[in-house]
């Protein structure tokens, strides 16, 4: 009973998001982001070994769980997942910031680019490298979303909620050619200023 | 943490518009697309950094995401164990794990492998071992792998170890550095210029440290150049490759790239020395180029009698903003007997690296290379121009338009945006212009830049302009001459007429200009001085506001922008652009003088003389007068008669225009002095519109000034 309020809550939610309800996204965003941690900390239950978060697995059970099966057409479903990246990205940061703050353990340099870069191809998961790389990322972004909010939210959808190009678009409601040039100019941008952190 | 970086709404439209652009576009002609939108150079090194940049990004962007969301309890479910293709995967090589196959080098195969001992990734090459067999080769081969070990320079690859296990293999561990080869990058088209000459010193940097301890590379091609998502380049395989190939090519089908980048004396007597490496990075440096080798072929055969007997096509045929410069550096380079190549790479770092080459590709200078150099330059490349054009018209294509190619190569060297905004720079770009004339005194565009040149340089240098003027002058109606429907030549000589004060003659040139086409340079620049000049302040604005309408990042469209508010008294709308022209390196002079004009309005001097101070530093004939003016108006009128002092010892030396040191009279508000310097300054020539803007009001409220305006318009 409690799966049926819930979908039908959120399927509520996004049609007043869509409406222009102003309070709607933060609520849908809640609801969103409880659901992905609740599935995130279920996977992570049965494998405690792999500490790694398939995002766009995540996304797609959340979506599942939120509305059903069949129930919402590619429109609503982008804009769940647009949803669902910006609170993807709140997950994965954290996880980043706890793994990064127990593995680093303080007093140490933070890693240049170029070395995580390099470790980020011998080593998985959340290792360090990883971590401080989604850190670096997001510090970045936030720079990025002061000159573009709209690259900002590309990335978001793109990176953290794993939307492809057409996702994106109807999301935001911009052109594919947008989101694709937003895309490559977004990640060069980042990748710079990234560097410009770690060195 | 601190970023500077940030740049406005406008700009980063801007920015977004110019990566669609070039990003679709090859990096061959990027350049000249951003050109074409007048970019300026912040704006330029922005895009620039960021494509250069893209696919590493993008590469990066990949991996973090699947390290960040691979599941791979998922994949093991689905799959039962993962394929392993190559079966030494996950084996160990002494210390070495292999992880993965990075790639296949002429040598064997490339993996990345993890340093189980100090747990870094490196990569692992592993030897063909069948043609080690002998092991006096052997030996040498491990002696002088372990001599390349010892080579540490940023640019080489690091090597951290040789070694064999039992008889089968032998391996070196090297660095890995994420990136791609040379031949990676090539593949997707040549590269810009800049990037090209950049990479071909990072390869000669590299070369030379070992050529220093006696090594020499043997088998440089762009295989053997990993470039760093940094843009560091980093040359593999030092010192090993003769023992192997040579050995190894007569059981291995060579692809005919092997051969490639081999020097005519290492194809046919084998004798090889360090100037056989730089034969080989002529030809890198010439693929980077031109997008294509100079010796193509598909057979070995014919590739090697090409090598040793052709004269390649000049990669400036094939590239048409190929500098002059690099030109004559790859024929250099490519010369067939070793003799005339560079003796040395030092020798080759300094071309690569000399300041008016890297000026001409827009990149940073390094502060220690001085005039003399440009001008050794200059006539190595005059000479090398020259000797073409004798050359050439024998065999190839019939002299005029040869002559003409060969002018408006030279033009184009010094026809730059970066050149014209510096004393030096003008002066290099005169000598440029004089050459094209030289060659092709037909050439009436190299005649229009002339005259524009010398007026630009007489403006800034000192004493009496007249004889240049006259100069300019001529070379103006000689342009004209020779083409009339020349939009450069007439509004060449506009400016000429400007400065001779003969204003009504200057606004028909200049409008003549316009009519046969509105995007002359610099011409709408030109008008805003002469309405300044003529006391048409709306006109000056409306003619500013086009030009940057046209033109909205160039900095000397702004500087005029402001200046035509400036004289509509409006400093609240020019001093943001004042203050965003202040923060380029240098200022342009002219926007000190402005903006400091707009702090003395509000009496705020020490903004003012701020403003100034630059400029006089920079351009003190410019400048010094009106920094003599802000300090004697700000009530330091001690320092106002210091400047105005040395100015009149300058001014007897014939360094300064009368008009400089009417200026410095003016700021003394002493007014009887003040106009009969700038009496006199009609006569040398040396007066500027300035005069018509706010600093000179209360000189225009006196009756004498009726007879300076009276003067200025019975010129002639």
């Amino acid at each position: 009973m409690a799966e049926t309020d819930a979908t039908a809550g959120v399927t509520v939610l996004l049609d007043k998001v869509r409406n222009g309800d102003p309070a709607a996204p933060g609520r849908l965003f809640a609801v969103v982001y409880d659901k992905l941690r609740e599935i995130a900390r279920g996977q992570r239950r049965r494998q405690p070994s792999a500490d790694t978060l398939n995002t766009t697995a995540l996304v797609h059970e959340a979506f599942l769980k939120l509305f059903g099966t069949g129930t919402r057409d590619f429109k609503d479903r982008a804009h769940f997942m647009a949803v669902a990246a910006t609170a993807m990205r709140q997950i994965l940061i954290g996880h980043a910031r706890r793994n990064s703050a127990l593995k680093r353990g303080g007093g140490q340099e933070p890693a240049s680019l170029e070395a995580i870069e390099s470790a980020l191809w011998s080593e998985g998961g959340f290792a360090p490298p990883a971590a401080e790389a989604l850190l670096a990322l997001d510090a970045a972004l936030e720079r990025l979303q002061q000159q573009s909010e709209r690259q900002s939210r590309i990335v978001e959808c793109r990176f953290f909620g794993g939307m492809s190009i057409e996702e994106t678009a109807v999301a935001l409601a911009v052109s594919t050619a947008t989101v694709k040039r937003d895309w490559s100019m977004a990640q060069a941008w980042l990748h710079r200023e990234m560097q410009r952190e770690l060195g | 943490m601190t970023h500077e970086f940030r740049i406005g709404a406008a700009d980063w439209e801007r920015l977004e518009v110019l990566w669609e652009i070039a990003s679709t576009l090859p990096p061959t002609e990027r350049d000249a697309m951003l050109r074409s939108h007048s970019v300026d150079d912040a704006l330029r090194e922005e895009l620039e950094s960021l494509l250069a940049r893209a696919s590493a990004a993008e590469a990066f962007f990949d991996r973090l995401k699947t390290v960040v969301s691979e599941a791979p309890t998922e994949a093991a479910d689905a799959q039962g164990d993962p394929p392993v293709a190559d079966p030494i995967i996950g084996s160990t090589v002494g210390h070495y794990r292999i992880d993965a196959p990075l790639g296949q080098g002429g040598m064997g195969i490339v993996y990345r492998a993890t340093d189980l001992r100090l747990r870094r990734t490196v990569a692992l090459k592993l030897l063909r071992a069948q043609r080690l067999d002998d092991s006096h080769a052997k030996e040498r081969l491990l002696a002088e792998a372990r001599t390349a070990a010892s080579l540490d320079h940023a640019n080489i690859c690091t090597i951290y170890e040789v070694g064999e296990t039992g008889e089968q293999l032998s391996f070196i561990a090297m660095g890995f550095y994420p990136g791609e080869t040379l031949e990676q990058l090539l593949r997707r088209g040549p590269l810009p210029i800049s990037t090209a000459v950049d990479y071909a010193t990072q390869i000669a940097r590299g070369l030379g440290a070992a050529h220093q301890r006696g090594i020499v590379h043997r088998d440089v091609k762009p295989a053997n150049v990993v470039v760093t998502a940094n843009g560091v380049v980093k040359l593999l395989d030092f010192g090993i490759a003769r023992h192997l190939d040579i050995g190894a090519s007569h059981d291995r089908t060579t692809t005919p790239g092997t051969i490639a980048y081999m020097s005519p004396e290492q194809l046919t007597s084998g004798a090889v020395d360090r100037r056989s490496d730089l034969w080989s990075l002529g030809i890198v440096l010439y693929e980077m180029c031109a997008g294509t080798r100079p010796f193509g072929g598909e057979h070995q055969g014919a590739i090697l009698y090409a090598i040793v007997n052709e004269l390649p096509a000049p990669a400036a045929t094939l590239r048409n903003d190929l500098p002059a410069r690099v030109g004559a550096i790859i024929d250099r380079l490519l010369a067939k007997d070793p003799v005339q190549r560079y003796s040395d790479v030092e020798a080759l770092i300094a071309d690569l690296t000399s300041s008016t080459l890297l000026r001409a590709l827009s990149l940073p200078m390094p502060a220690t290379r001085g005039l003399r150099n440009r001008i050794a330059w200059t006539a190595v490349a005059i000479g090398a121009m020259a000797a073409l054009a004798a050359a050439w018209p024998a065999t190839r294509r019939p002299a005029p338009s040869e002559r003409r190619i060969a002018a408006q190569d030279l033009y184009q060297q010094g026809h730059r945006d970066v050149l014209f905004r510096t004393e030096a720079g003008r002066l290099e770009a005169l000598r440029f212009f004089r050459q094209a004339i030289a060659v092709d005194s037909t050439y009436a565009t190299a005649h229009a830049g002339l005259a524009h040149l010398i007026v630009m340089i007489s403006d800034n240098a000192g004493g009496s302009r007249r004889e240049q003027l006259l100069e300019a002058e001529a070379e103006a109606r000689t342009a004209i001459r020779l083409d009339d429907r020349l939009a450069e030549a007439h509004a060449s000589l506009g400016d000429v007429l400007l400065f001779d004060y003969r204003f009504a003659e200057a606004e028909a040139e200049f409008n003549r200009a316009v009519e046969l086409d509105p995007t002359t340079p610099y011409v709408r620049e030109f008008l805003v001085w002469l309405y300044v000049f003529m006391d048409r302040p709306s006109d000056a604005l409306e003619q500013a506001e086009r030009n940057v309408k046209e033109n909205p990042t160039s900095p000397t469209a702004i500087t005029e922008q402001a200046r035509g508010l400036l004289v509509n008294g409006r400093c609240n709308d020019a001093m943001p652009l004042l203050k965003r022209l202040m923060l380029l390196q240098p200022p342009p002079a002219r926007a000190g003088v402005i903006a400091a004009q707009c702090y003395a309005q509000e009496k705020q001097w020490q903004n003012a003389i701020d403003a100034v101070r630059p400029v006089a530093e920079n351009t003190p004939l410019q400048g010094a007068p009106w920094l003599g003016f802000m300090f004697a108006r700000s009530g330091d009128v001690d320092r106002g008669r210091e400047i105005r002092d040395t100015l009149l010892v300058r001014w007897r030396r014939g360094e300064v225009g009368a008009y400089g040191v009417a200026v410095a009279y003016a700021g003394l508000r002493d007014l009887d002095e003040a106009f009969a310097w700038l009496d006199k300054s009609i006569d040398d020539r040396s007066l500027r519109y300035n005069i018509m803007e706010p600093a000179f009001t209360d000189l225009r409220r006196d009756p004498r000034f009726d007879r300076i305006r009276q003067k200025l318009g019975s010129v002639r």
